[in-house]
């Protein structure tokens, strides 16, 4: 059954409330600022639950190269666990010399490209910078 | 009894006959409570800021009272850093240490004190007035017992052996991290000794359309390689969004070295330089996970919640200046 409006759709929601609705009705700063920070999370909760399977599922193929682990998860839920165990088995690769960095690096940035996505979907990605 | 009622207290014990009008705490100490004072002594109104340990605090915080000798040698040697007085302890609850830290009038909003208009002209002798006061940190005489390395032990290593401690207290591991550190043990460079502030940042320091007003939060402070502190300065969470100006988004790193160097700082290292930078973006990535764990452990400021998602942008930022390679 559905209500027709699934969890990215409230959270979403909930983000413009804040931000259009609360908000401007707060004089006290500090509060308001609090307010911005709720905001932007809910947003950023929206993007995570729209996109965070997809990620999870691609991060496993990619881990299951570097590992040589089994990847096989029916669920999304499986696949955030799973890929928690190996990006922790990765982690440990890395440290003990396993797994060379060059070797690591591309998976690592890729994760981090889909976690900035939801997270702070207008961080600057050039690589020139100063 | 009230804070102000022990305040008044402590104050008493020290020989100093005041009385206490207000005690208002005051937003901005993630580590620290602090309380806007208003005293009234020898007659007069004074303002002050009382400074006390907060009940969690983040790896690598030094307490008040390792805190307020820094502090009060720093401000003895000409840095612009408020004057400290009166340590004392159990004043904001027991067992944590408070000292009264004199009031100063700015603006220490990083996103205000790199993008407001009304603080264009601050903007202009920031560069400079930033270059002295940190030159003339790193000239202070540490005092006895302040953290540092051993002897024979360098600067780097004994950060990395905190940094190093604090990953691995948090609840699990992240790769990102690991490929960071990684880099940053195979790069170690053998820097000087000396004060380093530790938090030497936009946001730690107060403007007003003059310039620099004080130098604040030595929480941070250690004894290490100078070198740390400009890297720190140019991390990129601190340039508040004016990333073409990579020190503080105030301004370039040569004009900030010859700054320094002009100021009676020591010859500035830019390889020493980059390899603090990317362990600011590491040891910033890893205090941004502490945020969430003290949450976890029972600090219910959401805000902590929502530095702890940020941990990505710091690690993307370490693992970006390792592929760039040392600035030229």
């Amino acid at each position: 059954m559905t209500s027709g409006a699934d969890a990215n759709v409230l959270l979403q929601g909930l983000a413009v409330f804040l931000g259009e609705t609360v908000r401007p009705a707060i004089s006290d700063k500090g509060l308001a600022f609090r307010v911005r920070i709720a905001q932007h999370m809910a947003m950023s909760l929206a993007f995570e639950q729209q996109f965070a399977e997809g990620h999870d599922r691609a991060a496993l193929r990619r881990l299951s190269v570097l590992l040589f682990e089994d990847v096989t998860v029916s669920t999304a839920a499986q696949a955030k666990v799973r890929r928690v165990e190996l990006e922790a088995q990765l982690a440990a690769a890395i440290r003990d010399g396993t797994i060379s960095p060059d070797a690591a690096r591309p998976h690592i940035e890729q994760s981090l490209r889909d976690e900035l996505s939801f997270t702070n979907p207008a961080f600057d990605l050039r690589k020139d910078l100063p | 009894m009230t804070v102000s009622e022990r305040l008044t207290d402590n104050l008493r014990r020290q020989g100093c006959d005041a009385r206490v009008i207000s005690t208002e705490p005051l937003a901005g100490g993630a580590c620290q409570d602090l309380f806007r004072v208003v005293l009234e002594r020898d007659g007069v109104e004074q303002t002050w800021v009382l400074r006390s340990d907060a009940r969690t605090s983040l790896p690598g915080s030094i307490s008040r009272a390792d805190e307020y000798p820094v502090v009060h040698a720093a401000n003895a040697a000409g840095v612009p850093t408020p004057a400290v007085r009166w340590f004392g302890e159990g004043i904001v609850r027991e067992g944590a240490g408070a000292y009264m830290m004199e009031w100063r009038e700015g603006i220490a909003l990083g996103g205000k004190v790199t993008r407001h208009p009304s603080l264009a002209a601050a903007r202009e002798v920031l560069p400079e007035q930033l270059a002295q006061a940190l030159a003339m940190i790193h000239s202070v005489t540490p005092p006895a017992g302040l953290q540092g390395p051993a002897d024979g032990q360098g600067s780097a290593a004994w950060s990395l052996s905190k940094l190093r401690a604090s990953m691995d207290r948090l609840p699990s591991a992240r790769p990102d991290l690991e490929l960071a550190f990684c880099w940053l043990s195979e790069n170690a460079p053998e820097d000087p000794v000396g004060l380093v502030h530790g938090d030497f940042r936009v946001g730690n320091f107060l403007v007003d359309n003059t310039g620099l007003t004080a130098v604040l939060d030595w929480e941070f402070a250690h004894r290490g390689s100078p070198f740390e502190d400009m890297g720190w300065l140019s991390v990129r969470d601190w340039r508040f969004g004016v990333l073409d100006k990579p020190v503080g988004g105030l301004c370039d790193r040569a004009e900030f070295y010859a700054a320094y160097e002009a100021a009676g700082g020591i010859a500035v290292n830019p390889q020493s330089v980059h390899f603090w930078e990317v362990f600011g973006n590491l040891s910033w990535a890893t205090g941004a996970l502490w945020q969430t764990q003290r949450y976890l452990d029972g600090d219910y400021d959401f805000e902590l919640l929502a530095i702890g998602r940020r941990t990505a942008e710091m690690t993307f930022e370490a693992l970006r200046l390792i592929e760039r390679g040392v600035w030229q």
